[in-house]
């Protein structure tokens, strides 16, 4: 009777030690996508991107091992697809959920430059000289009229001289005239 | 609405959540930013700091108040977790 139960122990001892069967891997699987999309991914566990992904998952914390042979795990198998196509959906789901959407490229992205416009690009570069010109013309103009505003600026000091000069002159003049009525 | 009627949680009006849906969408968003952040070495430079998660940019990250980190019980629990594991990861560095 002893041996018997020892036999027993053994055999069951044995059944946990054997690594689980492609089945036993496929229903764990869809067990713990289940369990995240009600409750929510666990910290530190990531969702697997896709059936690839899910198919080499192996995390011994939650009792997920890899399924090795890409023939077991297709969702089109005899046996296993209808446990990945819920595996797949199961997935989509997750993400969906879960996952961040990420942002759109611009309109304006390098997909779009790629695709090169000589005629745009000429009338661009028309446009671009034409202005160029233009605001060449202008500053040349701007530079004439501030040179002859500078050479216009000297006349006048030269003249404001000149006129102070003359005015002082004038005073002295003024000034001696006024001395001579004082003697007389 | 209510947490499993949410399309996705990055995206969801959280105004037409209760509260405790709210707390949970939150909470949902803190695990995965903690996640990818501390496995990502220049985004986890950004939010970690010394042995400790930043509140700052966690806030920033999910899109919460600031009194969410001390008063949702769930991230409150998240981050101390996290934060022992950084003090635990450093002073096995050290130990190197």
């Amino acid at each position: 009777m002893n041996h018997l139960s020892s036999t027993v122990t053994d055999l069951v001892a044995e059944a946990e030690r054997k690594p689980p069967s492609v089945s036993q891997r496929l229903d764990k699987r869809l067990e713990v996508l289940r369990t995240w999309l009600q409750e929510g991914v666990p910290f530190g566990k990531a969702i697997p991107v896709d059936l690839k992904a899910a198919r080499i998952w192996n995390d011994e914390a939650l009792r997920i091992f890899k399924i090795s042979s890409p023939n077991d795990f297709t969702t089109t198998h005899p046996l296993n697809g209808a446990r990945v196509r819920d595996i797949a959906r199961l997935l989509t789901e997750l993400t969906k959920r879960f996952g961040k959407p990420t942002t759109r490229s611009k309109p304006n992205s390098s997909a779009a430059v790629t695709k090169f416009d000589r005629s745009a690009l000429n009338l661009q570069l028309q446009s671009a000289v034409s202005q160029w010109h233009s605001e060449r013309d202008q500053r040349l103009s701007e530079t004439r009229r501030a040179e002859a505003s500078e050479a216009r600026n000297l006349l006048l000091a030269e003249e404001i001289h000149e006129r102070e000069k003359l005015i002082s002159d004038l005073r002295v003049q003024m000034s001696e005239r006024h001395v001579l009525k004082a003697v007389k | 609405m209510k947490f499993h009627a949410i399309d996705n949680i990055w995206t969801v009006d959280l105004s037409l959540l209760p509260n405790a849906d709210r707390g949970r969408v939150y909470f949902e968003r803190a695990k995965q930013v903690i996640t990818i952040t501390l496995l990502d070495p220049i985004e986890r430079q950004k939010a970690v700091h010394r042995r400790r998660f930043r509140r700052s940019y966690l806030i920033a990250q999910i899109g919460a108040q600031p009194a969410v980190v001390t008063q949702n019980p769930q991230i409150k629990e998240l981050l101390t977790l996290v934060d022992r594991m950084l003090g635990a990861n450093s002073i096995a560095a050290a130990e190197e």
